[in-house]
C-alpha cells in the first residue's frame, strides 16, 4: 500500500515542486554544462541528440530494423547502409535508432523499480532508527554484498532471460543504493526543527515522512539518479550481450554487441557501433550526475 | 595624538552569487589608532564581518575588491605580495573567530597548535623553548591547568576554554591589532564576560595594541571599546567616541537601533521598532542605502549617497539631514 | 501596555509541573545508570493564566529540554504535569494530538522551523487540516486571516521559506502557533536567532497577539533583556535545576541565588555616564573545581563563592523569601 501511494505522489509531488522552478533549474543546467569543460558540452550535446532520436526515431531511421536483407550481410558502411549491416543483412544505424528507445526505457523502468521499492524502505528506516532500521538495513547490505552480475544473473534465471525481467532484476540490484541514499537523508532532515513543528501539528509518523522527509530527500535522489540510469543502462546492455536481457531480433544495444562479437576480427563495425553508443551514453549520463550534483551542492548552502 | 595604525579608505568589496553581484561593501572609510578599542557595530548583512576579513585578504573566491585600500603603518595590505602579508597575518594583525569550536584543528592537540603558530612566527630554534612558551601564552590566557590543556584536543574543552586557546593563538607573537570578529556570541553571558576581561586585560597590559571588535551588541560597546562605528548596508552611517555614539547619535539608523535595544538596565517601555527590513545587496537602494525606512528622509536622499561629514569634534555622521 | 499578574490568580494556575526530570540515557557499551546527567532535575513550577513567564538559563541548563517535555515531545522519564487541572503525562496519543490544539509551541531558528518544501499557507493550514478544524473551505480564509494578524499579506501564502528573510519566517511560525486558537503557547528563544531591530518588531507582536487572545506564554530565553521587556515573572535554571524564581523587578533589584547574582552580573549592558568602563582589570574569579558536579546536590556548588560542604549532600527546596519569590540555597534556609 505504501509503495502504490508513493508511486502516485512520485509524479505529483514532482509537479506540485514547481515545473517552473525544475525548468529554469534544467536550463541553468544546461547553460553551466556549456562553460565547464569540452566534455560537458560533448555530454549536453551528446544527450540532446539522443533525446531526439528517442522521441522522432521512427522517421529518422533509414529502414526497418527488423527487415532482412540477406544478399546484403556483414557489409561495411554505405550509402544505403550507414552503419553497415549485421549477420542476418540488418541496418544497424536504424537498429541503433530504434534501441535507443528501449534501452533508455530498460534504464528507467529499472530505476523506477527500485526507487519504488528502495526510498519508502529506506526513509522509514531512517526516520524510525531501532529494530526497523537494524532489520532494514541488515537485509539491503546483504543484499549489497552479493556480486552484482552474481545476483542478477541469479534472478534472470528465476525469472527467465527477456528484457522486462531484466529491467526487474536490474531493478532489484539499484534498490539497496535507494534505500541507503533515502535513509542517510531521513537521517539529517529528522533532527529540523520543522519536523517537531510538524509534530506539534498534530502530524501523524506516515503523513511526516510523506510530507515532510521526502520532498525534502529528493536532491540527492535525483543527483545520484542519473548516475544510476547509466549503470542502469550498461547492465542492461550486459546482459543483452550475455543474452540474459533482450533476445534478439529485439533491437537493444546490448543484443546487438552479443551478435557483433562473432564478426570482431571480420567485420569489426557490427561490434563497433553498438559499444560505442553504449559507452557514450553511460558517459555523458555520468558526467551529467557529477554536474548536477555540484550545483546542488553549494546551491544548498548559499539559500541559508 | 596617538599614531594610525589602520586606515580604510574607500573600500569596496562584490560578491558573485547566484542572483547576480552583491555589492557588500561600498566605500568603507575607517581609522584605527594605537592603542585604542574601535567597535564595528551592524546588523547582519552590514558587512561588519567583511571588512574584518578583507584587512588580513581572508575572502572567499566569489569576492572581489573592486577598490580602496586597507594601510597597516606604511603598508598598502591589498597590494602586497603573498609572503609579505604572511608575516602580518599572526604577526602584526591576528583574527579570532566567533566559533572557537571550528577556529581550532580538531585532530590536532591544543599544544602542538600552539607550537606550529609559534615556530611559524618566531625564530625560537630548540623544542623545549617552544612548548614552555606555548605554557606561557595559555597562562597568559588565564587558561586552568596549562599542562593539562597543552595535551588535550578542542573537544574536549569547554567552548570558553576553547576560545581562550583561539586567543592564545591569536596573541602568540604580540600582534600589534588583534581583530575579534564576535568572539562572544556564541558563548554564554557568564563565560563571555570572561572573555571581554581577558581581552581588556591583554590590552592593558600591552600584549597587543590595538582592539577592532565586531559585534551586534551594544552593551559590549558600551563595556569595553573607546570609539564604535556603525555600519548599514556595507557602509558605516556614523562613528565617533562611545558616549557620543550611545546617548547622543544622529543618523536615524542609529538611533532606531538604540531604541530597539533591550538593555536589561532600562524599563520596561513601549518598544519602538523601526519599519521595514535590511536590503538585498544585490540591487541596493540608490543614494543613501537607509532611505526605504527612514523617517527622515529628504528629497535628497535617493539621488545622491551622503558622505561622512564631521558634526562635532569626533563625531561624523553620513546623512543628509545632519550636514552643516 | 499593562501586564497582568494578579495575586487571585495565584490558585487557578494553568499548567503546574511536579517533580518533572528528564535525562538522556548514555547509549553505547557504557550504560551507566547510576551518573546520569539530568537534563531536567525535579523541577516544580507553575505557570498562571494570562502571565508570561520567563525560563532563564545559559546552555545546558535545561530550558529548551523542559519546554520540549512539558509539550511531551519528549517523553517525561518521571514527575507530572498538570494542565487545566488535568494531568496530561498518561493521556494516549490520540488524547495529546487533541490537547495539542490548546498548547502549541513557536521554535527558536526561523531558517529550520519551516518545512521548505511547503508554502508559507501550507505550513499554516496543516494544523487545521489534520485537526479538522475547519471545513476545507473555511481554510484559506483562516490561513489568510492568520497570516494578517502577524503582519504579512494575503498574498504571501503561496511563497516558499526561502522567499521570505528571518523575521517573516519567525512570523510564520507564529502564524502556525495560532491558528488553532491555543491557550498556551511556549516560546522557545523566539528571537535568539533574529537581528536586533526584527527582535523588536516581533516581540511587539507577540505582546499584541498575547492581549488579543488572551494568551499565556512561557518565553525560554538566555538573553536577560528581552526578558525583562517582556516578562511578568523570571525562572533561573541551571544544569537542570530551578534556582530562583520570582517578580522581574523583584528579581532584578533583589537577586538572591548566588548563580542569578552572577547572571545578571555578567550581562553587558549600556552605561550612563562617560568613560565609565566597567570591566575592571580581570577580577579575581572562583576557582573552578571540576567533576564534583556529577556528585553535589547542588549543580552550581563548583562555581559558587558561598559553597559549604553540606551543599553536596544536602537535598534543597525551593523556599518562599518573599511574596512570590522563591529561592532554593542553603542561604536561605
Amino acid at each position: 500500500m505504501l509503495t502504490c501511494s508513493l508511486t502516485l505522489f512520485i509524479p505529483t509531488l514532482t509537479l506540485e515542486l514547481g515545473t517552473n522552478s525544475m525548468f529554469k533549474f534544467i536550463t541553468q543546467a544546461i547553460k553551466r554544462s556549456l562553460r565547464r569543460s569540452k566534455l560537458a558540452r560533448f555530454s549536453t550535446g551528446y544527450l540532446i541528440l539522443l533525446l531526439v532520436i528517442i522521441i522522432f526515431g521512427p522517421y529518422l531511421a533509414p529502414s526497418d530494423p527488423l527487415a532482412l536483407d540477406l544478399e546484403h550481410t556483414v557489409q561495411p558502411p554505405s550509402m544505403e547502409y550507414p552503419f553497415g549491416t549485421d549477420g542476418m543483412g540488418r541496418c544497424i544505424l536504424s537498429r541503433i535508432i530504434y534501441g535507443a528507445r528501449l534501452t533508455s526505457l530498460a534504464g528507467f523502468v529499472a530505476i523506477l523499480v527500485g526507487m519504488t521499492v528502495g526510498i519508502p524502505l529506506g526513509l522509514i528506516s531512517g526516520y524510525c532508527r531501532g529494530k526497523i532500521d537494524t532489520v532494514i538495513m541488515m537485509g539491503m547490505e546483504t543484499l549489497m554484498g552479493f556480486p552484482y552480475l552474481l545476483l542478477v544473473i541469479v534472478l534472470i534465471t528465476m525469472l527467465g532471460p527477456s528484457l522486462p525481467n531484466a529491467m526487474v532484476a536490474i531493478g532489484i540490484w539499484i534498490m539497496p543504493y535507494y534505500t541507503r541514499l533515502a535513509r542517510a537523508s531521513a537521517l539529517s532532515i529528522k533532527e529540523q526543527e520543522f519536523i517537531e513543528a510538524a509534530r506539534m501539528s498534530g502530524e501523524s509518523n506516515f503523513s511526516i515522512i510523506l510530507r515532510y522527509i521526502f520532498p525534502n530527500s529528493i536532491s540527492p535522489i535525483i543527483v545520484w539518479s542519473t548516475i544510476y540510469y547509466a549503470r542502469a543502462i550498461l547492465m542492461a546492455a550486459g546482459l543483452g550481450f550475455l543474452g540474459l536481457g533482450a533476445q534478439p531480433p529485439i533491437p537493444e544495444w546490448g543484443a546487438m554487441t552479443a551478435i557483433g562479437r562473432e564478426y570482431i576480427f571480420v567485420a569489426p563495425h557490427v561490434l563497433f557501433f553498438p559499444s560505442i553508443i553504449i559507452l557514450l551514453t553511460a558517459l555523458s549520463f555520468n558526467i551529467w550526475g557529477d554536474l548536477l550534483r555540484d550545483i546542488l551542492d553549494p546551491r544548498l548552502r548559499g539559500m541559508e | 595624538m596617538s599614531e594610525k595604525l589602520l586606515e580604510i579608505r574607500d573600500l569596496s568589496v562584490h560578491f558573485n552569487t547566484f542572483e547576480g553581484v552583491a555589492r557588500v561593501l561600498d566605500g568603507v572609510c575607517l581609522t584605527l589608532y594605537e592603542g585604542e578599542v574601535l567597535g564595528l557595530i551592524g546588523e547582519s548583512g552590514s558587512g561588519k564581518t567583511v571588512t574584518g576579513l578583507t584587512v588580513l585578504r581572508l575572502l572567499p573566491i566569489s569576492a572581489k575588491v573592486v577598490s580602496g585600500s586597507v594601510y597597516f603603518h606604511d603598508d598598502n595590505l591589498l597590494v602586497l605580495p603573498e609572503y609579505k602579508l604572511r608575516d602580518i597575518r599572526g604577526g602584526g594583525i591576528s583574527l579570532v573567530f566567533q566559533e572557537p569550536g571550528t577556529s581550532l584543528n580538531p585532530v590536532a592537540k591544543v599544544g602542538d597548535q600552539l607550537m606550529d603558530v609559534l615556530k611559524l612566527h618566531q625564530q625560537i630554534g630548540d623544542n623545549n623553548a617552544v612548548r614552555a612558551k606555548a605554557m606561557e601564552l595559555l597562562e597568559a590566557v588565564n587558561m586552568p591547568r596549562p599542562s593539562l590543556v597543552m595535551s588535550q584536543y578542542p573537544h574536549q574543552l569547554s567552548a570558553g576554554m576553547q576560545q581562550r586557546v583561539a586567543i592564545a593563538m591569536a596573541i602568540a607573537s604580540n600582534p600589534e591589532l588583534l581583530i575579534a570578529d564576535e568572539p562572544t556570541s556564541s558563548l554564554d553571558v557568564t563565560v563571555g564576560k570572561r572573555i571581554l576581561e581577558l581581552m581588556i586585560y591583554l590590552k592593558e597590559k600591552r600584549t597587543i595594541s590595538s582592539l577592532l571588535f565586531i559585534t551586534h551588541s551594544f552593551g559590549i560597546i558600551s563595556e569595553i571599546c573607546d570609539r564604535v562605528a556603525a555600519m548599514y548596508a556595507g557602509n558605516i552611517v556614523e562613528y565617533g567616541d562611545v558616549y557620543t555614539m550611545l546617548h547622543k547619535c544622529c543618523h536615524p539608523y542609529t538611533k532606531g537601533l538604540i531604541n530597539s535595544v533591550l538593555d536589561i538596565d532600562k524599563k520596561r517601555s513601549e518598544l519602538k521598532p523601526m519599519k521595514g527590513t535590511i536590503p538585498r545587496l544585490i540591487n541596493p537602494p540608490s543614494g543613501c542605502g537607509f532611505h526605504p525606512r527612514c523617517p527622515e528622509r529628504m528629497d535628497k536622499c535617493p539621488v545622491e549617497k551622503p558622505n561622512l561629514n564631521p558634526i562635532a569634534k569626533n563625531h561624523f555622521v553620513a546623512c543628509h539631514a545632519y550636514e552643516k | 501596555m499593562v501586564y497582568l499578574y494578579s495575586d487571585l490568580d495565584k490558585n487557578n494556575p494553568l499548567l503546574v509541573i511536579e517533580g518533572l526530570v528528564q535525562y538522556f540515557p548514555r547509549r553505547g557499551i557504557k550504560r551507566r545508570e547510576d551518573k546520569i546527567m539530568f537534563a531536567v532535575d525535579n523541577v516544580n513550577l507553575s505557570v498562571f493564566k494570562s502571565e508570561t513567564l520567563g525560563l532563564v538559563g545559559e546552555s545546558g541548563s535545561g530550558k529548551t529540554t523542559l519546554g520540549r517535555t512539558i509539550l511531551r515531545l519528549l517523553e517525561p522519564k518521571s514527575g507530572a504535569i498538570y494542565f487545566r487541572g488535568q494531568d496530561i503525562v498518561h493521556l494516549n496519543s490520540k488524547q495529546m494530538r487533541m490537547l495539542r490544539v490548546k498548547m502549541q509551541m513557536v521554535f527558536q531558528n526561523p531558517h529550520s522551523s519551516l518545512n521548505p518544501r511547503m508554502t508559507a499557507g501550507q505550513t499554516i493550514g496543516r494544523p487545521l487540516k489534520v485537526f479538522g478544524r475547519a471545513k476545507k473551505s473555511e481554510i484559506s480564509d483562516r490561513v489568510k486571516n492568520a497570516l494578517q494578524m502577524v503582519g504579512l499579506i494575503p498574498d504571501d501564502c503561496s511563497k516558499y521559506p526561502h522567499e521570505f528573510s528571518g523575521g517573516q519566517r519567525q512570523r510564520i511560525g507564529i502564524a502556525r502557533a495560532i491558528v488553532l486558537n491555543p491557550e498556551f503557547l511556549i516560546l522557545d528563544e523566539p528571537t535568539s536567532a533574529l537581528d536586533v531591530s526584527v527582535q523588536a518588531q516581533i516581540l511587539n507582536l507577540l505582546s499584541g497577539l498575547k492581549e488579543q487572545f488572551e494568551l499565556t506564554y512561557l518565553f525560554i530565553s538566555h538573553d536577560l533583556g528581552v526578558v525583562r521587556h517582556i516578562c511578568d515573572r523570571i525562572a533561573v535554571m541551571y544544569k537542570g535545576q530551578l534556582l530562583e524564581i520570582a517578580k522581574t523587578e523583584e528579581l532584578l533589584e533583589n537577586a538572591s541565588h548566588p548563580y542569578t547574582k552572577v547572571l545578571i552580573a555578567s550581562v553587558p549592558r549600556i552605561t550612563q555616564k562617560p568613560r565609565q568602563k566597567r570591566i575592571p582589570r580581570c577580577a579575581p574569579r572562583t576557582i573552578q573545581l571540576d567533576g564534583a558536579e556529577m556528585d553535589s546536590k547542588c549543580k552550581f556548588y563548583s562555581r559558587c563563592e558561598f559553597r559549604k560542604e553540606e551543599c553536596k549532600q544536602k537535598e534543597l527546596h525551593l523556599v518562599e523569601i518573599e511574596n512570590g519569590h522563591k529561592v532554593r540555597c542553603h542561604l536561605y534556609e
